[in-house]
């Protein structure tokens, strides 16, 4: 009998038991977790400032500070989810020294366009701010943008610890040296400390990554060849979910800025409202408490449960197993969201009851109150969003997730716009109504998603 | 390769001609050869192109054409793209398939409903791609249900990959009928995918197909799954709810159960080479009233040198051991190990016998490499030489008796040839090999046995029908003489080729009269 039929061996031998990709994204960290910090140093910065004589003699250099804060966090945000993914791509090959080159190319590029619009606007301000001022401002957003990115990337590899450290120690030389140079040399040197603070920082963060990264590495495949715009564009949804979103979070304050009748013009350049500024950032404090429960609990749950749903398929389990598997993530993740809306939920109560006093002892007056506890609303709102936003990053939703962020984007800015004609009490409206549309969606995006996560998960295995 | 033009006949052929040597392949190249009078193409069907790099025969200028097509090529271990999608107004049509393909319950239903599909897929000009076959919700759904039904306790992963593994070559095999060239005849060497696809294209231009079986391709498939490592059996445990932990190889089988029966449903002439593989055939559904038995012939003249030489060699007769030898392909399916093992046994009682093993190594290495270590183990290096390819007069001018311990035999032309140079076979009992040994009408029964019959896998009764054979030789020119008397009766050539040459004249003037309006348009 001849050579009738082929060998069906050669077809199976390319079992692809383990096609299965994970989509590790620190998401709700990413993406707030640089935003807390920013506004964290804000307050305190605000706090320091009153202490040392009043807002009112800083008012140039917090105003600055804000800006740079602002627009550092959206210029970045592409890149970080990104870069953060490719880095989890890359420690799912066992391959981290792989992303090394994706990664000084991010930090060119950021850094490039950070110098170049920085350059740009600070020596486009009117005459009569110093020199030493202008440079050290530019110099504090370059590294500010670095910052950003090394905390996308530190983050995911979870050395909360280490992290801490970097911040703290990065966060006292600002401190000591901005209280150093301003005694010592002005006002204008104050920027100097912050910049060279966050440059200490970003070096700590990048010792961080690079022990990280050598000690399991694998250089026999760092020649690997791979195209930088190829893997950006690949996740360009992911890379305008971060922008989305960050520019979603900072609009209202945006629009408020350049459009409110009562903002205000500092140093002759930047237009602040700081009675809207000042009791959104200290609302969105609120935020803390949640973010730790989440980071501590829930995401570690949600981790577990989704690997565990994917050691069942390759653990060859049949359909039955796997759906009961499924289940019981969604039931942990429905017990979990419970838990932490309970908690965050009286603790947001808790702060609204308490606002009027508490804004008394943080210099607020009384329409401020009404804004704070609006925006602590909106965090609320905003941690179940994170939430939801981490599921769908786990499920390799990054479209559904885009179009979320571009709902909160756009809800916040258009309804913020239309606040300032609505009058005073409706401040804060738009935060909270964006948070709670992008919130709802992303909730109905993944009741579905789970529903068909095996149909999902099976259909969209390649070919062969 | 060439493109052709109209051909009177079109072979489908899977794996074989001309690129793969062997049983099947010298057949067809004896049809081409002998058919000066019509033109032909050859559609082959391969696994990957690495089988293709080497053509094996020289392609007689009758051919108008060599088409391949591969069932499994690299591009296609990319992520899903979306293809073209099916248009919501077909929509109800396709989930109603759907649901007829769940109720199908028989081997024979299941083939029937791919013709329909088929058709189906005709006549609404291939409404959607693979891409969005596999991602439809709806089949999905249908996958789960079968799943439910059928293996509800198996490994639903090693399902989902068997039923992709399934379906992709399936769809190639369907995609390819707009590949295939119009031909006046449809004619395949074996069921399988050629066999569909052979199929496929007669009824799509309305052509007669026949089908040529030299083996029984779905029982070979069948052994071959039944101990194939790479399909996931679930461990057996004493105490078990459920017996599904062959769920897989079930499903591999049925699969080509219904390739067989879709060949069978759409051929118009089936043909065997003998008795035995006729009633596997009808065993496997092939209908009663097509079946046809036509065998291997052999051209005597092409032989009569070495039959001189031999006897020469034998009547001289140097001193020299008496030699055993196997002639064929060094594989799995040969099972020479068991050969081996016959040698060992033949060896401890008849010290000066050799085995010469004539025939290509290349084509399984691995299993190459197991025999030779076998037979080293055995101390038999001497004894057993493995002489690679050799031209077929040549290795039986140098043999006393044939030695065969195939699994699975179609006809085996060696065995002819054998008879040809009077050489006594000592044989599996497999295919044809009974008929051709024994023979099958009374008067053919007469002309006495040409050699020895065996169990498979049984080094014992091969070593004791060897020796038997070794011991008397007169015995061995009694049976090599009835051997010669068949083949001279029965399987000459000439005969043999005048019943296709009936066939194919028959299927090409029924459609003279009538050109199909369809083709004209095709071929444009």
């Amino acid at each position: 009998m001849a050579g009738i039929g082929f060998r069906l061996r050669k077809i199976m031998k390319a079992g692809t038991f383990s096609a299965v990709t994970r989509a590790y994204l620190y998401a709700a960290l990413i993406s707030s977790g640089p935003l807390v910090m920013a506004i964290i140093c804000l307050s305190a910065l605000a706090a320091i400032l009153s202490l040392l004589g009043g807002l009112e003699k800083f008012k140039v250099i917090y105003a600055t500070t804000t800006y740079i804060y602002a627009f550092s966090l959206i210029i970045t945000s592409p890149f970080q989810l990104i870069l953060s993914r490719f880095f989890a791509d890359c420690d799912f090959e066992k391959n981290r020294r792989k992303s090394l080159r994706f990664f000084t190319t991010s930090l060119a590029c950021v850094g490039c366009a950070a110098l170049f619009l920085a350059s740009w606007f600070f020596f486009s301000l009117p005459e009569g701010i110093s020199l030493i001022y202008r440079m050290s401002a530019i110099f504090f957003f370059v590294t500010l943008c670095w910052v950003w990115l090394m905390t996308a990337l530190v983050t995911a590899l979870k050395h909360y610890n280490q992290v801490l450290f970097a911040f703290a120690s990065g966060y006292l030389t600002t401190l000591l040296l901005s209280f150093l140079f301003v005694t010592l040399y002005g006002k204008d040197w104050s920027l100097a400390g912050f910049a060279i603070g966050h440059a200490v920082l970003f070096l700590l963060l990048l010792r961080i990554f690079f022990c990280e990264v050598d000690s399991r590495g694998d250089s026999s495949s760092q020649g690997e060849k791979y195209s930088y715009r190829k893997i950006f564009w690949k996740y360009i949804d992911l890379g305008l979910s971060g922008l989305f979103y960050s520019i979603g979070i900072w609009s209202d304050k945006i629009v408020f800025w350049f459009l409110s009748p009562d903002r205000e013009l500092v140093g002759q350049t930047f237009w602040v409202m700081p009675l809207y500024d000042q009791a959104v950032f200290y609302g969105f404090l609120s935020i803390i408490p949640g973010m730790a429960i989440f980071l501590l609990r829930t995401e570690t749950e949600f981790a577990q449960h989704y690997e565990e749903y994917f050691r069942s398929l390759i653990g060859r389990k049949t359909l039955t197993e796997i759906i009961k598997i499924k289940s019981r993530l969604i039931d942990s993740m429905n017990r979990e969201i419970f838990v932490l809306v309970k908690i965050q939920g009286v603790f947001s109560l808790i702060l609204c009851l308490l606002a009027p006093s508490l804004t008394t002892v943080l210099g607020l007056g009384a329409l401020q109150t009404g804004i704070f506890q609006v925006v602590i609303l909106g965090s609320l709102l905003l941690m179940l969003l994170l939430v939801f936003l981490t599921v769908l990053f786990y499920l390799d939703k990054r479209r559904d997730a885009m179009v979320c962020c571009l709902i909160l984007f756009l809800v916040n800015s258009s309804v913020s716009w239309g606040t300032l004609y609505m009058g005073e009490a409706w401040y804060g409206l738009g935060f909270v109504l964006a948070t709670f549309s992008a919130a709802t969606y992303a909730a109905i995006k993944v009741n579905v998603h789970l529903q068909n996560m095996e149909y999902d998960t099976f259909v969209k295995q390649p070919l062969v | 390769m060439l493109k052709s033009p109209h051909a009177d006949i079109c072979l489908v052929l899977e794996g074989t001609y001309p690129y793969v040597r062997g049983g099947v392949s010298s057949w067809v190249h004896q049809i081409l050869e002998e058919f000066q009078e019509f033109t032909f193409t050859i559609f082959f069907i391969g696994g990957d192109r690495k089988a293709t790099e080497v053509m094996r025969y020289e392609v007689p200028k009758n051919v108008l054409g060599v088409h391949e097509f591969f069932l499994f090529e690299e591009g296609d271990q990319g992520q899903l793209k979306t293809g073209k999608k099916l248009p919501t107004a077909l929509k109800s049509e396709f989930h109603q398939l759907l649901r007829e393909l769940r109720d199908c319950a028989t081997i024979d239903e299941c083939a029937c409903f791919f013709l329909k599909f088929a058709r189906w897929m005709d006549e609404k000009n291939d409404p959607f791609d693979l891409e969005w076959l596999l991602s439809d919700p709806m089949v999905w759904k249908a996958m789960v249900e079968k799943y439910d039904d059928f293996c509800p306790y198996g490994s639903f992963i090693d399902y989902f990959w068997t039923f992709r593994f399934i379906l992709i070559p399936l769809w190639k095999i369907l995609k390819a009928r707009h590949l295939i060239p119009v031909a006046g005849v449809y004619h395949s060497a074996c069921t399988g995918y050629a066999g569909v696809l052979a199929a496929l294209s007669a009824k799509r231009y309305s052509r007669p197909y026949i089908l040529t079986e030299h083996g029984i391709y779905t029982k070979e498939r069948i052994i071959e799954i039944i101990d194939a490592p790479w399909i996931y059996e679930s461990p057996k445990r004493y105490f078990n709810i459920h017996s599904q932990s062959r769920f897989l190889k079930e499903m591999w089988i049925d699969f080509f159960k219904i390739l067989g029966a879709v060949s069978y449903q759409g051929a118009n002439e089936i043909i065997s080479l003998s008795e035995g593989s006729h009633i596997a055939q009808q065993s496997f559904g092939a209908p009663k009233e097509k079946l046809k038995i036509i065998p291997n012939g052999i051209n005597l003249e092409k032989f009569e040198a070495a039959r001189i030489q031999r006897q020469k060699r034998r009547f001289e007769n140097r001193g020299e051991g008496p030699v055993v030898s196997f002639i064929g392909r060094i594989v799995s399916i040969k099972d020479i190990k068991t050969l081996i093992r016959a040698a060992y046994l033949v060896n401890q009682k008849i010290s000066d016998v050799t085995f010469q093993l004539f025939g290509p190594t290349e084509e399984e290495p691995e299993y190459f490499h197991q025999c030779v270590e076998l037979a080293k183990m055995t101390g038999l290096e001497n004894v057993i030489h493995f002489r690679g390819m050799t031209p077929i007069a040549e290795a039986l001018s140098q043999s006393d008796i044939m030695v065969m311990t195939s699994i699975s035999e179609g006809l085996p032309l060696v065995i002819l040839e054998a008879f040809a140079c009077e050489v006594p076979v000592v044989a599996t009992d497999v295919g044809a090999s009974r008929e051709l040994i024994l023979g099958n009408s009374p008067e053919n029964k007469e002309l006495g046995s040409a050699g020895f019959l065996t169990g498979i896998s049984s080094p014992i009764e091969t070593a004791q029908a060897l020796i038997n054979l070794l011991r008397s030789r007169s015995l061995q020119e009694r049976m090599g003489d009835s051997g010669r008397k068949r083949v001279e009766a029965y399987y000459q050539e000439k005969l043999i080729m005048d019943q296709y040459r009936h066939l194919y004249r028959g299927c090409l003037e029924s459609q003279i009269k009538e050109i199909n309006p369809k083709e004209m348009k095709e071929q444009s």
